[in-house]
């Protein structure tokens, strides 16, 4: 893809999942990201992030296949798509673009879906990220009936 | 809830301020602290597997390749080797603006130092492995001016050359040299591409065969072109020991001002595309240096895609020794040639400046000055001149002291 223009772009923040942590835990973590907005590299989606599609017809959640985010390097992340209700969804389509906005340059690499693993989750190769700073990852998603895109905004840093 | 959150604020706070602000020897952050480490050459690690290349880690294929490398009778008139435009004693560079062979080229010598670690090579990124690199040279006509059919006649004609190919790839393939042309390619001049074309398919495939080997021999030298350690990485690995005084006769305080510099993304911003052990993310960039007319036309990757794709001597090709799941950067490239790509180069190593000037695709600067006043004042935008640069804004002691730390990497 292009450069992404102000007009096409619809960037949520991304919010790392809670999961089950108790509630105090929740609160520490939402008080470090007001501290620290960016991720390290080492931490980056490391326990997913989640984002609700443009539309809101999809949550994805999104983490890397390794435990560290690595500068340079392709790898491999497990993307999970849910309908509104949190049911996995089975898509017809599932593609990846993105970029860095403030450097008007796309993704370095395309990534690919490689691989349904079941239960709304999807292996997705080829991801390389070489700078830090703030990148956008678009997820184009299709069924039958829906078409939605949902923007992950990460930001990489030492 | 909301008590509870400030609450955990100034818990975060209290706790984690001091630690990100902590300075270590040479007033460094911790975050300045990890990223002097992600430079230094001990992060760089072994040299990465060459799928595509099964004999890139033989002893034999290294002793093969440096031989072919300083080999001036590959060439077509017995002048020039891969060491004339890589030459060892200037960091595999010739130091001159553009590279010279039988005639003038286009473009810069770049350092063959992490050469091994890259995903692309050619300031275009037109070659995806170091061994379909190193065949261009060869049938090149400002280059080598050979062909691939006289290569591989001179290397099969030599004893030597013969039993390590044989010792390495087999037993090579049948030619009948006398009906054979002493030069035939697919590029190059109408006398070599049309004596290729007269040659029947499977004569082309073998010659095809020996001449990638003769790469694949040149990328196991060629992987053996360690970078050489600097003044920098013994700063980096005595600032790990936590002791000052290493420090202090490692760096002065104007080449640490330099460091810092180099750091701070609001003042410089180097770090983005110049990050990593060497100093290179390895990607395209746009800086406003393509020509998109007149002499010196160059459009950079947009054009280098193109011809990585097509190139027979890919990662995915016949002649690679890689399972297609191997092909991680081909497999995996951007094939959308959006602006960006139109001039954009690959981002070179800042190591062994010294040895490797003059600088850029083209060789245009000759100074370390002359490289960061162009950093404050970038070219204009406009339709033919998108770029990725936003202008710095040094006083002329943060620029002495700028060019003092890259010094630190020769």
């Amino acid at each position: 893809m292009g450069p992404l223009s102000k007009k096409e772009t619809h960037v949520r923040r991304s919010v790392p999942t809670a999961g089950k942590l108790p509630q105090t835990l929740r609160g520490f973590g939402l008080a470090l990201m007001l501290v620290f907005p960016t991720v390290g590299l080492a931490d980056a989606c490391s326990n997913g992030c989640k984002v609700l599609s443009r539309d809101g017809g999809f949550q994805v959640t999104a983490r890397p296949a390794l435990e560290r985010l690595p500068l340079r390097r392709h790898h491999d992340w497990i993307v999970v798509v849910q309908d509104g209700d949190g049911n996995p969804v089975k898509l017809n389509g599932l593609s990846v673009s993105g970029g860095m906005q403030g450097h008007g340059h796309g993704l370095p690499s395309q990534p690919k879906v490689t691989e349904y693993l079941g239960e709304g989750r999807y292996r997705i190769t080829g991801f390389l990220f070489n700078m830090h700073g703030e990148w956008t990852l678009r997820f184009h998603l299709a069924t039958p009936d829906i078409q939605d895109v949902a923007d992950l905004t990460l930001t990489l840093d030492y | 809830m909301v008590s509870r959150i400030a609450q955990c604020l100034i818990l975060g706070v209290l706790l984690f301020i001091p630690v990100a602000h902590a300075e270590l020897p040479g007033n460094f952050t911790e975050r300045e602290h990890r990223i002097l480490k992600s430079l230094s050459l001990a992060a760089l690690g072994p040299v990465p597997p060459s799928p595509s290349n099964r004999v890139a880690d033989d002893d034999r294929a290294v002793n093969m390749g440096r031989a072919l490398f300083f080999d001036k009778n590959l060439s077509v008139d017995g002048s020039l080797s891969c060491a004339t435009c890589h030459q060892p004693e200037k960091a595999f560079t010739d130091g001159k603006p553009l590279a010279e062979g039988i005639d003038r080229t286009g473009r810069n010598t770049p350092t063959l130092y992490g050469a091994a670690y890259l995903d692309w090579l050619y300031w275009d990124g037109r070659r995806d492995t170091l061994w379909s690199q190193a065949l261009i040279p060869f049938e090149a006509p400002s280059e080598m001016g050979s062909s691939r059919v006289g290569v591989v006649r001179r290397v099969l004609s030599d004893p030597d050359y013969q039993e390590n190919y044989r010792s390495l790839f087999g037993t090579p393939p049948e030619f009948d040299w006398e009906s054979l042309p002493d030069h035939a390619a697919p590029i190059g001049d109408t006398v070599m591409q049309n004596a290729w074309h007269r040659l029947r398919r499977g004569e082309q495939r073998a010659i095809n065969t020996v001449f990638a080997n003769i790469g694949k021999a040149l990328d196991a030298f060629q992987r053996t072109l360690a970078p050489p350690e600097t003044r920098f990485d013994r700063f980096v690995s005595a600032l790990n020991t936590e002791t000052t005084a290493p420090i202090a006769v490692l760096a002065t305080d104007q080449e640490l001002r330099g460091m810092k510099l180099y750091m701070d993304d609001q003042r410089t911003q180097c770090l983005r595309c110049h990050n990593g052990p060497m100093f290179s993310n390895g990607g395209f960039h746009n800086i406003g240096t393509g020509k998109f007319s007149g002499e010196g036309m160059d459009f950079g990757r947009v054009f280098g895609l193109q011809a990585v794709l097509m190139d027979e001597f890919n990662c995915l090709g016949i002649y690679s020794d890689a399972e297609p799941d191997q092909c991680e950067a081909l497999g995996h490239v951007s094939q959308d040639p959006h602006q960006a790509l139109h001039g954009a180069f690959k981002t070179p190593s800042l190591r062994y400046l010294e040895k490797s000037k003059p600088y850029f695709h083209d060789g245009r600067f000759s100074s370390l000055e002359e490289v960061i006043r162009f950093y404050q004042t970038p070219p204009d935008q406009g339709r033919n001149r998108i770029h990725e640069l936003q202008a710095m804004d040094l006083n002329t002691e943060e620029i002495v002291a700028l060019v003092a730390f890259l010094k630190m990497l020769n």
